[in-house]
């Protein structure tokens, strides 16, 4: 930590300052450790493209260090990460469709890996992007509606819809699929 | 939903789980170089960020000028790694790059071929009176300033008084908040709204988007778009036609079919008339789609959604293709078009068509230039959602 107090004084901090980014980034710090993985892993999942989550995990990551004094302590810093990587994703995926001359508005390339339930693993890759994330949370993150609520800043009853069309459209897939 | 699928796709995502490696640098905990290179990506990363102008940080605190926070971030990614900075100096390959500004837009241009039929039908009139045997374009004015477009998703880009330079492309200045506009609606209102900025769409709403007021596509609520710098947006009037008119229907069912599709009975929901490029013949723009299942919005095969012009050329009625969907296979989300404004964006005296694409929970606006050689080209385009 002696090398955060180096560079901090140019811009006319303190030790009140230096202080405060010391305990900052020990926060941090430990919530990279414990989250960081896990929340790229569900990332993954989520954009159906492990390269792309990989970029959107750092990007996430940068934007909670830069407003980590109001996520720290919050309801949900991992659900923040989690919607921010997603919606990075997003958008990179809404670029790539409006590079198109036609979009499809499907999910990004389905990673050639062993998948143990293809059909589903198929189904998923079809979700929308912000359906297959609340299927992502719920059934992978194992978080209640409250927990999926607040990572989203949408009310219960909206993740209850998403994830009621999102389900109902993973069961109209697999059922044409299997028929 | 059914329990089995829950317990299926429990099932899935923990098996998913057993056999997958993370992507990417492994697991910082226990592998020491790959720590390293994927926090010095972290860096560049961070270094990126800063050099774009990012938002600002740490919520007033004191400590936010930049400097510090350069400092502080890298020193955050030193401590990750409890290494001092002799490791840090390590070239080691960072991993994936990531592009300038991950809200932001990029440059999007494409050009259609359209695709002509040739029915005996002759719907589009001349409002001059004329039979000159090939449509000419009225000349000047060329447009020599600059121009702003701004639509439900902020600005989508600028003509720059020689060519179209879009939202986050190569050359674009963003349009500060504060312009006047002309907000054109495809009803053939034309309103006054001075810019304001606005967050934009994103849950995290890290970025300023210009708002005009106009909301997001809703059919069938009427899309408009707004410009400023053109002195008269709507040079000629766009009046709109009855949609249920067999003669659209017929035009849409011909042209789908030189295109595999088979629909014996379209659904057009919208058609107007206008002069679009000022020669004295109108134009009728049409819009007609097949959704079997509005539901869900699931596209089924030989689903499809048309934006299409019906023009005079050689004295014939033809049929130019703005924007086409169509499924590919099954399952596909539909996207629906309609018709979001015709106005002059550039100033050149030519309108522009303006198309709202919506797709089940998102949508987006692309403005299309048509050319006298019969060429479609987006030129501008933004959107939101998935």
């Amino acid at each position: 930590m002696i090398l955060v107090a180096r560079e901090p004084f140019r811009g006319g901090a303190g030790l009140g300052d230096v202080r405060v980014i010391v305990e900052r980034q020990e926060a941090f710090e430990s919530f990279y450790r414990q989250e960081r993985d896990g929340i790229l892993r569900a990332v993954v999942y989520a954009l159906s493209d492990p390269d792309l989550a990989v970029e959107c995990i750092d990007e996430a990551m940068v934007r909670a260090y830069e407003r980590w004094d109001d996520l720290d302590g919050g309801p949900n810093p991992a659900g923040w990460v989690f919607r921010v990587a997603v919606n990075v994703g997003h958008n990179r995926f809404r670029r790539r469709r409006l590079e198109r001359t036609k979009p499809q508005f499907v999910a990004g390339p389905v990673p050639d890996v062993d998948v143990p339930d293809p059909a589903l693993h198929r189904a998923l890759a079809a979700l929308p992007v912000d359906q297959r994330a609340v299927v992502v949370m719920r059934f992978h993150l194992d978080w209640t509606m409250e927990q999926m609520a607040e990572a989203l800043g949408v009310a219960v009853g909206t993740v209850k819809s998403r994830l009621h069309r999102g389900l109902r459209r993973l069961e109209t897939m697999l059922e044409k699929e299997s028929a | 939903m059914s329990a089995s699928l829950e317990d299926r796709l429990r099932s899935y995502y923990r098996d998913r789980t057993d056999r997958e490696p993370l992507p990417g640098p492994g697991d910082p905990q226990n592998n020491y170089d790959d720590r390293i290179a994927r926090e010095e990506h972290m860096q560049r990363l961070i270094a990126d960020a800063e050099s774009r102008g990012g938002p600002p940080l740490g919520g007033g605190r004191g400590w936010e000028a930049a400097p510090v926070r350069i400092a502080a971030v890298a020193a955050l990614v030193l401590a990750l790694l409890g290494v001092g900075l002799v490791m840090v100096s390590r070239q080691e390959d960072p991993g994936p790059s990531t592009g300038p500004d991950p809200d932001g837009n990029e440059e999007t241009s494409g050009t259609t071929n359209p695709t002509t039929t040739s029915p005996n039908t002759t719907e589009p009139t001349t409002t001059e009176g004329t039979t000159g045997s090939t449509s000419t374009t009225a000349g000047p004015p060329v447009g020599t300033g600059r121009t702003s477009v701004v639509s439900a998703f902020g600005e989508l880009g600028v003509w720059d008084g020689s060519r179209w330079v879009k939202a986050g492309g190569e050359g674009w200045d963003p349009t500060a908040a504060g312009d006047d506009y002309d907000v054109v609606s495809i009803d053939g209102a034309v309103t006054q709204a001075t810019s304001t900025s606005e967050t934009d769409c994103t849950p995290a709403g890290d970025g300023q988007i210009l708002d005009v007021g106009i909301g997001w596509p809703s059919w069938p609520d009427p899309g408009a778009i707004g410009v400023a710098g053109v002195a008269d947006p709507l040079p000629r009037p766009v009046e709109p036609l009855d949609p249920s008119a067999d003669v659209y229907r017929a035009a849409a069912r011909d042209l789908v079919a030189d295109r595999g599709v088979d629909d014996p009975d379209p659904e057009v929901r919208q058609a107007v008339r206008t002069d679009l490029d000022g020669d004295g013949r109108d134009e009728v723009i049409v819009v007609a789609r097949r959704v079997s299942d509005t539901e869900t919005f699931f596209g089924a095969p030989g689903d499809y959604s048309v934006v299409f012009v019906r023009e005079v050329v050689n004295e014939q009625v033809v049929s130019r293709v703005v924007d086409w969907w169509t499924t590919t296979g099954e399952l596909q989300s539909v996207v629906d078009f309609s018709l979001g404004a015709v106005a002059d964006l550039n100033g050149d005296g030519r309108m522009e068509v303006v198309v709202d694409e919506q797709v089940w929970e998102g949508a987006a606006s692309v403005v299309y230039e048509l050319g006298d050689d019969g060429s479609v080209t987006e030129v501008l385009a933004g959107g939101c959602g998935v």
